[in-house]
């Protein structure tokens, strides 16, 4: 279809097409913001967890660990061989699985099943794929429960 | 570029014999024609039902524990949640509305005559399809008035001999209206009946294409016909762009609302009705006598709708007239008869405590 | 018939920015409407278990918000019936349609 007649001049339907284009494309940035406002996620409006505390945590035998919940995501505590207590978040930092405790007769570490990263009882990353060290928590004793709050907390 | 991606795209697909077969069709000219618009707005209100139910799957739970907390949230928090849930329930009532519009004027003017005997068919089916939609949705938000207008309504087969309880139990999924029944209605809702209507639709809008709108019986066309592509669409368009108007004002003005959490244990609230297209069959089976001839009215009242149902669903086999192209008096009767009957049921629902 | 094609583009550039800040707006009762309930929960959160009960009655969407999006549609829709019937007169035209 010609927009332009011989003097170079827009034809009426050449126009009308053009106005009518451009006036649904317009019309279509609303409903698509809409539709993209409705299909965001809302934040949580629930506070960060900061800390959480462990009545129970002699259940947890030595040279063992077990996976809690901190706020939304699992965290790790660890008794150590020596005993002593640690833990982390319990998402592999390559890829988000959740890391388990190996203990017993090798050098006790952190493995990952999904692609094998090991991190140390530090949570340091010493082989596979993992990036970076496990984001450390804190650990408390405080009368009859072991506290575990975010590390950056004073 | 451009030109040369057209291009290549024509080589290999029919893109010329598609064009003609669309430009081809051609729309009479008669004073009945604004009935044609009907069967384009319901497409358009099943569009918009399309697009509103894949959004409110997105945070719908299908749970008793979770569904009327995951509709709060879609009203509360979602951002629009409640415009796209208001438009769900409102577009509803309007396609179902516009269908029946659609479907009448097709009856009356005895559209269904040869060579359209499948189109009435398939949009017979539809019906019962959209039907469907309309009381497996109804559980969903999981509030008391959903709960038991369920209830009732899963109890309706219950009256048919032998394969009345196995009826209710494959409509239930177990022995009371829970959490089976709430995911049956889902899958049903959300799976089942989207594909049969989306291949029964696209048989419709196919064979309309095929064989164009049907002109009455007994109706001048003086004037020159309007070509579908593109003078009509524009018509349609228009149409539906009053639609769409219709449709926003209604779901801004009058936003969905949702009852209490539904709670088995509870007795039945006051005032329980279905949605305004199940009243007929609600006020039938209301007004029905306890007993005739020691059968159970409620029996009755199911039968009469399942025999009319099948007779609605084989009217152009049975005019025989139509298909030699002439009305039949004892059809047309019965057509209005039945469209008196349905608004009459209607309004004594609404107007009867 | 001659139409300046300046005009056109001015008249397009004027409906974008239109449509643009009129999202912006709904958006923005929206958000303030949210920090209303937000300060309300931050109140009683201390008091309440970390589960919340869903409250028992749906909030009706603000008065203003569902006028502003039922105008802007409303001005949507006329904008593109008004265009959609001159381009339908003009087809009706060239098609020979009385």
């Amino acid at each position: 279809m010609r927009k332009e007649n011989k003097q170079g001049r827009i034809t009426r339907r050449g126009l009308l097409t053009g106005l009518l284009t451009g006036w649904a494309t317009v019309s279509a940035i609303p409903v698509v913001s809409v539709l993209l406002r409705f299909l965001t996620p809302t934040a949580s409006s629930a506070p960060a967890v900061e800390s959480i505390e462990l009545p129970d945590y002699g259940d947890i035998v030595k040279d063992s660990a077990k996976v809690v919940r901190f706020g939304k995501q699992p965290a790790i505590v660890i008794h150590t061989p020596a005993g002593q207590y640690k833990a982390f978040m319990a998402r592999c930092t390559h890829l988000g699985c959740v890391v388990k405790y190996e203990g017993g007769e090798e050098v006790p570490r952190l493995h990952c099943n999904c692609h094998g990263s090991i991190f140390d009882l530090n949570g340091k990353n010493i082989s596979g794929p993992a990036p970076r060290p496990l984001d450390p928590l804190r650990v408390n004793i405080k009368g009859e429960s072991l506290v575990i709050s975010t590390a950056t907390r004073a | 570029m451009l030109i040369n991606v057209i291009s290549w795209i024509e080589e290999r697909l029919p893109v010329q014999s598609i064009k003609t077969f669309f430009i081809k069709k051609n729309v009479p000219r008669h004073r009945h024609s604004i009935w044609y618009y009907f069967g384009g707005m319901t497409l358009l209100f099943f569009v918009v039902q399309i697009v509103t139910g894949i959004l409110l799957t997105f945070y719908y739970t299908p749970t008793p524990e979770k569904a009327h907390e995951s509709v709060m949230y879609i009203v509360n928090e979602v951002p629009y949640g409640w415009l796209i849930r208001s438009l769900h329930a409102w577009s509803a009532n309007l396609m179902i509305g516009a269908m029946f519009i659609h479907m009448f004027s097709a009856f009356l003017m005895v559209a269904y005559r040869k060579p359209r005997e499948l189109l009435w068919v398939s949009g017979a089916l539809l019906m019962f399809v959209v039907l469907g939609f309309g009381f497996t949705g109804y559980l969903l938000p999981w509030d008391t008035m959903a709960y038991f207008a369920t209830l009732i309504g899963t109890e309706v087969p219950a009256t048919m001999p032998v394969i009345g309880d196995w009826g209710v139990s494959l409509l239930k999924g177990s022995e009371e209206v829970g959490a089976e029944t709430l995911t049956r209605m889902y899958s049903i809702h959300t799976v089942v009946l989207p594909l049969v209507s989306l291949l029964l639709v696209s048989f419709h809008l196919g064979l309309n294409q095929l064989y164009g709108a049907s002109v009455p019986v007994g109706t001048e066309t003086p004037r020159k016909p309007i070509p579908f592509f593109p003078n009509f669409l524009y018509r349609d368009l228009l149409s539906w762009t009053l639609g769409l108007g219709i449709l926003i004002a209604l779901a801004t003005i009058l936003p969905s609302g949702l009852g209490e959490k539904a709670d088995p244990l509870a007795s039945a609230p006051l005032g329980i009705k279905p949605e305004w297209y199940f009243l007929p069959l609600y006020q039938s089976l209301r007004m029905a006598p306890a007993e005739v001839f020691s059968l159970s009215g409620d029996f009755i009242v199911n039968l009469l709708v399942a025999i009319g149902c099948s007779v609605w669903l084989a009217i152009p086999f049975l005019d025989r007239k139509a298909s030699a192209g002439r009305k039949s008096l004892p059809f047309m009767v019965l057509g209005i008869v039945l469209i008196l009957y349905l608004i009459t049921t209607i309004l004594l629902a609404y107007v009867l405590p | 018939m001659y139409y300046p094609r300046r005009f056109t583009q001015m008249l397009c550039l004027a409906l974008i920015a239109a449509s643009l800040s009129m999202p912006n707006q709904a958006a923005t009762a929206q958000e303030e409407e949210k920090r209303d309930t937000t300060a309300l929960d931050s109140t009683t959160a201390a008091a309440t278990p970390a589960i919340v009960e869903a409250p028992a009655k749906i909030i009706d969407p603000e008065l203003s918000e569902r006028g502003l999006i039922l105008f802007v549609v409303l001005v949507m829709l006329a904008g593109f019936g008004l265009l959609v019937g001159l381009k339908k007169r003009e087809a009706d035209q060239r098609a020979g349609l009385d």
